[in-house]
């Protein structure tokens, strides 16, 4: 069978078409299956058109205002986004000035600052205050600064 | 038509779900042949196949009133509620084949990421038939004054037939369904252009 004709596919469409050949033709018929499913497109579109003209403060005409609003929004909005972080960018770049190196701080200075802040620590000043039985611990930092002496005799 | 059905063609569409839901058969009667074709559209402009919608835009009427029937069916907002039902009906039918056979595969992928598609991808979908209605509007717009009115006429609200609208502007049925053919074929042109841009339909 032959493709089916335009009228063919409005009347499908619009449900009145009873040819049982053309109809087992469409389901077999990729082209025309896709023009039929177009068809029905042209139609919602057309029936949508007339619809929101007749009801134009209506819902439907809302909705697809709002929807067409929302996508020239979202399209603005991400030209805009791109510029600003383009901008952004070039401000930094610009106030830099020239480059330099930061090294993080050495172990060395955090050890150093563990240790001055410990001396206002109660029970740390002179250990030999604390009453029986208690216990300081020094921060554990410090322990990296003692060194016991070798001795010959110990065979270290 | 029987007086009867003269009297519930009568009522708007807010009347005859109240009337529905309090479970007035007639009311859905009414109701179905208001809102079938608009579900049928929907589900061939999906690309579904035709039996396929046939069936399950029947069904989807039959399931809403099991459901009013049992209770749980609160309110009715149409067409919206019963298209949404047909497209569940039509995904579950297409798993099923896509199950016995591997080749409808395609068209449950077509038909799950419209029915399961939320938030960010409706509002893009929506956005394109916005766009595509722009489309199609600005081509009617081209036509002349008295053939957007035997458009008006055919398919605003409260749609005539071709030969009502003929008489009531003195024209020739043939004319009529000449100035529409022309109308579709140039709304077919904007659609075809639009959806070579966005191609959201079928993806």
């Amino acid at each position: 069978m032959e493709h089916l004709t335009d009228a063919q596919l409005e009347s499908i469409v619009a449900g009145t078409f009873t040819d049982d050949a053309a109809r087992e033709h469409v389901a077999g018929c990729r082209s025309c299956s896709a023009r039929l499913a177009r068809e029905a497109r042209v139609e919602l579109v057309l029936q949508e058109i007339a619809h929101v003209a007749g009801d134009g403060t209506g819902v439907r005409a809302a909705v697809l205002r709002d929807a067409l609003r929302s996508r020239r929004a979202w399209r603005i909005g991400v030209s805009a986004a791109a510029g600003l972080v383009v901008v952004a960018l070039g401000m930094a770049l610009l106030s830099r000035g020239p480059m330099s190196v930061q090294t993080p701080a050495s172990k060395a200075d955090a050890v150093t600052a563990d240790a001055l802040e410990s001396i206002d620590t109660p029970g740390l000043q002179d250990p030999r205050i604390l009453g029986p039985g208690a216990t300081a611990f020094p921060p554990t930092s410090l322990c990296r600064w003692v060194t016991a002496p070798s001795s010959p005799t110990m065979g270290m | 038509m029987t007086h009867a059905r003269a009297e519930w063609r009568g009522l708007t569409d807010a009347e005859l779900a109240a009337r529905a839901l309090a479970g007035r058969s007639e009311a859905w009667d009414e109701l179905a042949c208001r809102h079938t074709p608009r579900v049928r559209l929907a589900l061939l402009a999906r690309g579904l196949p035709l039996d396929l919608v046939e069936d399950v835009s029947q069904e989807a009427w039959v399931r809403l009133i099991e459901q009013q029937r049992a209770g749980r069916l609160r309110t009715l907002e149409l067409p919206g509620l019963v298209i949404v039902q047909a497209r569940w009906l039509a995904l579950e039918a297409t798993r099923t084949l896509a199950r016995r056979k591997g080749i409808a595969a395609k068209l449950a992928r077509a038909v799950l990421g419209d029915v399961t598609t939320t938030g960010a991808g409706d509002v893009e979908v929506r956005a394109v038939y916005a766009e595509q209605l722009e489309r199609v509007r600005r081509e009617l717009d081209l036509f002349p004054r008295r053939a957007r009115e035997v458009f008006s006429a055919v398919y605003g609200p409260g749609g005539r037939s071709h030969a009502q609208v003929a008489a009531a502007f003195g024209l020739s049925v043939q004319r009529v369904r000449q100035i529409l053919c022309e109308i579709r074929a140039r709304a077919r042109g904007a659609l075809i252009d639009a959806e070579g841009e966005n191609d959201s339909w079928n993806t």
